[in-house]
């Protein structure tokens, strides 16, 4: 039997303990809960259930999957998942920039990566045993801290409530947040000047 | 403080004026150096004197602008450019003081590369540019309480980095070691911004200005507060923690550092060593100022300042291994960059030490007196010691410290002008590097005997056990300049970069002599009236009513007229 | 919510069930040239996994770049209109901060497509006569 089995089953029964426990989560503090999501009925939790398996599922798939291929399959539809679960908490405008910049832009840009150097499709890697194990026990030590403490935190209700509107949100970006907003510009600015730089040939 | 936030009628729209843009003009103008030097080399041509004239037009123009700004922040810090959203941009004394700090050390990196690569290197518009835009960056590190902008500065002024060391497409190092840097860095501000999402859903805002009295009183009822909240909170402010730390190249974070050091070009490795360091040890000195200040203006208990204590003790335990871990690992070191990089963690630790004490009420000053000294000198020391190295590494072809063998009679002026960094780097008296340690020994004991605490001794005591230990390997390097000797031939160093260097030597001697009153007096100049030192200034967020538009901010807005 | 979960679910079960469908109907008669890639009739040559030129990345980088520029513009487009010129400045800065990396790209010739001998041509950036010129023959040779 392949040792990579057992991480396999380590991460599953642990993601089902984290389904599980965004489960009761959203059941038992439905009061909370409703600040945050307005309309959690048994529908949105199906959803949610949904769609985080297809998330961790493909999350899962990326990590231990050895085709860098695969991998940005199994990406694909991470992302999908995670603009979905923002429509599905009401951030629409989020989850429209995960589907424009992150499905639509960084994904071709990662496959534009595996197509640009000759080998890398055909690729496999190999995670030395002693390596996953560890890497394995941290994630999954990683995940019970932030499982335990996200599970039981009081969120703050004194925040923007949902759903923020699309006018509100270009007012926010035009007064409170106009310098964030043009410094997203220079980073902009200086990040086309080094890829562009970097990606450059050179002569030799 | 002086507010001079916009007000804004019922129904009307925000728009910054032109006083509150002036405010910020050395950045606008880093900006416009920018767009200039993009849009300049297609008119002017790619050669590198072009590109020198308009960054040094850049560097002329944000001086005075600087100097402009100077004037009129005498009294104490400007916030602005964002009506409701709190600190979204600040300008005090100290924020000035690390814009002259970043101008002054990129006209040091100037010269090096006018010195060392100008002559081969076809592509200075993007050297300068990704140069500019992180020296941006780091300004703006420093200048801005809002969490948000704060992740977007220290993005800004990663992202050119990772872009730098690779910048010599011909060394394979420099790529790997870029790589290596990316990973690293893209992991740490990942982290971070969870931290601050965190943060964001914990308190509802993203002003650390309003974040900090409320963490206080959590310290302050750390009995009452459920434990949920706490493990939310310490999960928070560690995930933040890790990003400054990685900046700063404290220890859980620092093994980028002889890596990129070491695989960058050395103009990159030298701006890299002072500029990100300073950014990072300054923001996070900020921050703890800040939360310093909410300390005292709310007349904390006694559980508030223990809690405190605590906060500080990490960063203290922090400072202290950063310091014995780059002076021990620096003593197996045969290459010299590598050697200077494990140097310049153990000074980050020695500045980072300083964290520990600016909670202490009544040292802050002296804490931000002995940052401004210290960040000067360690720009000197580091410039010219990084400076020398670049000039064998031209010559010679490598780092090595064999290649370094005779070096004061193979090139003496280069010689002495490195021996006299080393040994400010070390910390010996009649230096510059003196001066800082001792400010540094001397805050560190000022703030003991305030508060009595054994801790603090221990970490003056570790302070000057360090010292003596890098003496050792800065040693090394002096006697295979001096005690070891071949029949290498001599080197034909330009004159620029020696001089250069010795112009740090220079400075650093005079400023451990004859400098040493002036400095003092004039050290104040920078350091009164800083963001977040008197309760006053913390308290008074003064919010303009009635702004359309601030609905992304507005719930937290309640907390202001209590005041 | 309803309708998207509706939505969701019928068209995941069109899918399916067509797909399910044919499975079925179909005979299952398996033969090598079934499995080859559909090149319009001719047999295929070599893998389909090729080198792509590294100037794609370029474009895929200044595509990145203006998808963002799009996202963040988006909110400004909806208060255009109300706000007036106040909301303008601020774009046009924006805009600027944007469209001037992207004329020096253009103006160093980082998004020319054919130059020289395919991808693997190694040029300095070139003035914008030159890059004129290098686009001028590259269009005689094709």
């Amino acid at each position: 039997m392949n040792f990579k089995y057992y991480i396999w089953v380590i991460l599953l029964v642990s993601s089902a303990v984290l389904l599980c426990g965004g489960q009761t989560a959203l059941a038992q503090e439905s009061a909370a809960a409703a600040a945050i999501v307005p309309a959690s009925g048994p529908l949105e939790v199906i959803f949610f259930w949904v769609l985080a398996i297809m998330i961790i599922g493909s999350a899962l798939w990326i990590a231990l999957t050895g085709s860098v291929v695969r991998m940005a399959v199994g990406l694909f539809f991470s992302f999908g998942g995670v603009a979905l679960l923002f429509f599905l908490l009401q951030a629409y405008f989020l989850g429209v920039v995960q589907l424009i910049v992150y499905v639509g832009g960084i994904l071709v840009l990662v496959v534009f990566g595996i197509m640009l150097t000759s080998s890398s499709p055909h690729v496999r890697y190999q995670v030395p045993r002693m390596e996953l194990a560890t890497t394995g026990l941290v994630s999954l030590l990683l995940f019970m801290v932030l499982g335990h403490v996200l599970y039981h935190a009081p969120w703050s209700t004194t925040g923007p409530q949902l759903p923020v509107s699309m006018n509100e949100l270009g007012r926010g970006l035009l007064t409170d947040y106009l310098v964030p907003f043009e410094l997203a510009g220079v980073v902009l600015l200086v990040v086309m000047v080094g890829a562009a730089y970097l990606a450059r040939q050179e002569k030799r | 403080m002086i507010n001079i936030l916009g007000q804004v009628a019922e129904g009307q729209i925000w728009q910054p004026t032109l006083t509150e843009l002036s405010y910020f003009a050395p950045e606008l103008v880093l900006v416009a150096t920018l767009l200039l030097l993009l849009i300049g080399p297609l008119i002017a041509g790619r050669g590198s004197g072009a590109t020198l004239v308009m960054v040094v037009v850049g560097m002329v123009a944000a001086v005075v602008a600087n100097l402009l700004v100077m004037n009129q922040v005498v009294t104490g810090p400007v916030s602005g450019l964002a009506p409701a959203a709190g600190h979204m941009l600040l300008v005090d004394n100290f924020s000035i003081f690390f814009k002259f700090f970043l101008l002054l050390f990129l006209l040091g990196v100037t010269v090096l590369w006018m010195v060392g690569s100008a002559a081969t290197e076809r592509n200075a518009p993007e050297f300068y540019i990704l140069l500019l835009g992180s020296m941006l960056g780091m300004s703006l590190m420093v200048s801005t309480m809002n969490l948000l902008l704060m992740v977007m500065a220290i993005e800004l002024a990663s992202l050119p980095s990772y872009a730098l060391v690779a910048f010599d497409k011909r060394n394979r190092p420099g790529a790997e070691a870029a790589i290596k840097y990316v990973i690293f860095g893209g992991t740490c501000a990942a982290i971070m911004m969870y931290g601050v999402s965190l943060l964001f859903g914990v308190f509802g805002t993203l002003d650390f200005t309003r974040i900090a009295p409320q963490l206080v009183e959590i310290f302050e009822n750390l009995a009452q507060v459920p434990a949920s909240k706490l493990a939310l909170l310490g999960l928070a402010l560690l995930a933040m923690g890790a990003g400054i730390a990685f900046k700063i190249s404290a220890v859980p974070f620092h093994f980028w550092c002889p890596d990129v050091f070491q695989g960058a070009k050395i103009e990159v490795t030298t701006w890299l060593s002072v500029a990100s360091k300073a950014a990072g040890l300054c923001l996070l000195l900020r921050l703890l100022q800040v939360l310093a200040g909410s300390a005292h203006a709310s007349g904390h208990g006694f559980s508030a300042a223990f809690y405190l204590q605590v906060v500080t003790g990490v960063v203290a335990v922090v400072a202290a291994v950063t310091c014995l871990l780059g002076n021990l690992a620096a003593y197996r070191q045969q290459s010299v960059k590598r050697l200077l990089a494990y140097s310049s963690i153990a000074h980050a630790g020695y500045m980072l030490m300083l964290g520990a004490i600016v909670l202490t009420g009544d040292v802050t000053q002296l804490v931000w007196q002995t940052v401004v000294i210290y960040l000067v000198m360690y720009l000197l020391m580091n410039l010219g010691a990084f400076g020398a190295t670049a000039l064998v590494i031209g010559q010679t072809g490598s780092d090595q410290l064999e290649n370094f063998t005779g070096l004061g009679r193979r090139a003496p002026a280069l010689a002495a002008g490195l021996a006299i960094c080393l040994f400010s780097l070390v910390g010996i008296p009649p230096l510059g590097g003196f001066i800082a340690k001792w400010w540094l020994l001397w805050a560190l004991g000022q703030a003991a005997m305030q508060q009595m605490h054994w801790w603090l001794w221990a970490l003056l005591l570790w302070a000057s056990f360090n010292t003596l230990l890098s003496l050792f390997y800065y040693l090394r390097v002096i006697r295979q300049m001096y005690l070891v000797n071949d029949d290498r031939p001599g080197l034909k160093v330009p004159a620029g970069g020696v001089v250069l260097i010795n112009v740090c030597a220079l400075l650093l001697l005079l400023s451990g002599t004859l400098l040493v009153n002036p400095i003092r007096q004039k050290v104040g100049r920078y350091t009164d009236h800083i963001f977040g030192q008197s309760p006053a200034s913390i308290v008074q967020v003064n919010q303009p009513q009635n702004i359309s538009g601030n609905q992304l901010d507005g719930r937290s807005r309640e907390r202001i007229d209590t005041q | 919510m309803y309708g998207l979960m509706l939505i969701l679910v019928v068209g995941f079960l069109m899918a399916f069930v067509v797909l399910v469908i044919g499975k079925l109907v179909r005979p299952a008669v398996s033969h090598p040239e079934k499995d080859t890639p559909y090149e319009c009739g001719e047999p295929p040559v070599g893998s389909s996994w090729v080198q792509y030129d590294l100037r794609f990345y370029t474009v895929a980088l200044v595509f990145i770049v203006f998808d963002v520029e799009i996202v963040l513009l988006w909110p400004w487009a909806v208060v255009y209109k109300e706000i007036g010129l106040a909301a303008f400045w601020p774009f046009l800065i924006f805009f600027l901060l944007i469209a001037i990396p992207f004329i020096y790209e253009w103006k160093c010739g980082y998004l020319e497509w054919v130059r020289g001998s395919g991808g693997q041509a190694d040029e300095p950036p070139v003035t914008s006569t030159e890059s004129r010129r290098l686009s001028a023959t590259a269009k005689a040779m094709s």
